[in-house]
């Protein structure tokens, strides 16, 4: 094998010599340190694009859901991307409030399916999404280029 | 119904400084393969957010320079964070290698389980309490303001939308359902003006706890008055719950194991009290 090596008792890389931060994720000087979130205040204005793949059930239509994520792909952006977010409503995932706080903090996009959904999930598990800030993409209405556009499009013009 | 598991792993396909780019295609058929087994995966890419790592471990993926996966920890000391290298595996090796990273902790499977629970509109719902009268499998609950609310979404039955049939208000929604407004599609005047006429059905199924709980039309009231016989009231109960079958809102095999007469009679009489209190604190 190649990759995807245990890293246990193998050296470390060389340090990189400077903080660094992608998408989310930042590495300290000597690439030891891993943080995630919104960290510098020139990500305040991003927005935080989420994608939900509805895997659970298949509702969304599957060339919209895969034209969508591989234009995100495509694009380089960083972007959260869930199994489904029904499935974590049914189980009050805490990571439902971090997408609620996140949409508090700055824009966040969700592309998943009926915005009245979409928000019903978020309020009843007892983490309701502000009323500003928050754009929901209906992968079950829109083509996937239009989805995409929707999502990538007004970070690609800001 | 639904199935309590640990929640997975986060997992982050790293692609910053001190690793090398997977090609766009090859980053969609990952990440893909990992959210079709029920992962939530981060891109970090050069642009974007990420949302902050929670108390789950975070397994980190990339293609690192010289193939070696950095030993990483979290800055705030609070999260596991684990990486590895990924460089020269096929989708299928990615997602084995996460498999391997989770080890013995439970998930759901995506294909063989299915989130379906009620999700009510507040915005559309008038609290009328209908839905608790009509459920037989105490999914719905009564908040200690009086609220209707969704309390045990475990109890609800795989593909059964019944509920939102008999909501005058179009509030519940079931966002797996096929078709609208159950699915969470925008409400028209047509899907209002044939909840209108769902009331009528609706009325059967609890016989006068509505004329008594909502005061309706004095012609409700006649019909309601003549269902207050409990066998009356199972009757219609049963007629309306085969209807909604026939009407393909209720699987088959839902309906076979509804609760003996009495059972249902006797859950019946619980909601109808718990509605009662409800709206008596209106």
């Amino acid at each position: 094998m190649t990759a995807g090596n245990n890293p246990v008792g193998k050296p470390s890389p060389p340090s990189r010599g400077r903080d660094f931060f992608s998408g989310g994720l930042r590495l300290d000087k000597e690439g030891k340190h891993a943080s995630l979130g919104r960290v510098t205040a020139e990500t305040t204005q991003t927005p935080t694009l989420i994608y939900c793949r509805c895997a659970y059930a298949q509702v969304l239509p599957q060339g919209v859901k895969d034209g969508v994520l591989e234009r995100l792909c495509a694009s380089g952006m960083g972007f959260e991307s869930v199994a489904d977010l029904c499935e974590m409503a049914a189980h009050r995932d805490p990571r439902l409030a971090a997408m609620a706080a996140a949409a508090q903090a700055g824009p966040v996009k969700i592309a998943a399916c009926f915005p009245r959904a979409v928000k019903g999930l978020f309020r009843q598990a007892g983490v309701p999404l502000p009323e500003e800030g928050v754009e929901i993409v209906n992968m079950r209405e829109l083509n996937a280029d239009q989805a995409a556009a929707a999502l990538l499009g007004e970070t690609a013009a800001g | 119904m639904i199935t309590h598991t640990h929640r997975p792993l986060r997992v982050v396909v790293y692609e910053g400084d001190g690793s090398i780019p997977l090609p766009p295609a090859a980053r969609a058929k990952v990440m893909a393969a990992l959210l079709d087994k029920g992962y939530a995966v981060t891109h970090a890419g050069p642009g974007g957010v990420a949302l902050p790592a929670d108390d789950h471990t975070l397994l980190v993926l990339g293609c690192f320079t010289g193939g070696y996966a950095p030993v990483l920890e979290d800055a705030a000391g609070a999260v596991k964070v684990e990486a590895r290298d990924i460089t020269g595996l096929e989708p299928d090796g990615v997602l084995a290698l996460v498999e391997g990273e989770r080890g013995p902790r439970t998930m759901n499977q995506p294909g063989a389980w299915k989130p379906w629970f009620p999700v009510i509109d507040y915005d559309r719902c008038t609290n009328c309490m209908q839905c608790l009268s009509f459920c037989l499998f105490d999914v719905y609950g009564v908040s200690g303001q009086g609220k209707i609310q969704v309390q045990n979404n475990d109890n609800c039955k795989t593909n059964c939308p019944a509920c939102s049939r008999v909501c005058p208000e179009v509030a519940i929604m079931f966002p797996k359902y096929v078709a609208g407004p159950i699915n969470g599609d925008v409400v028209n005047s047509d899907d209002l003006r044939r909840e209108k006429m769902k009331v009528d059905i609706s009325s059967l199924l609890g016989g006068d706890i509505y004329s008594r709980l909502r005061d309706r039309s004095v012609a409700a009231k006649s019909r309601f008055s003549k269902e207050r016989s409990p066998d009356k009231a199972l009757e219609e109960r049963k007629k309306c719950l085969v209807k909604l079958a026939g009407d393909g809102f209720i699987p088959a095999d839902v309906l076979e194991n509804l609760p003996s007469p009495e059972e249902i009679l006797r859950r019946s009489a619980e909601a109808a009290e718990r509605a009662k209190a409800a709206l008596a604190m209106q």
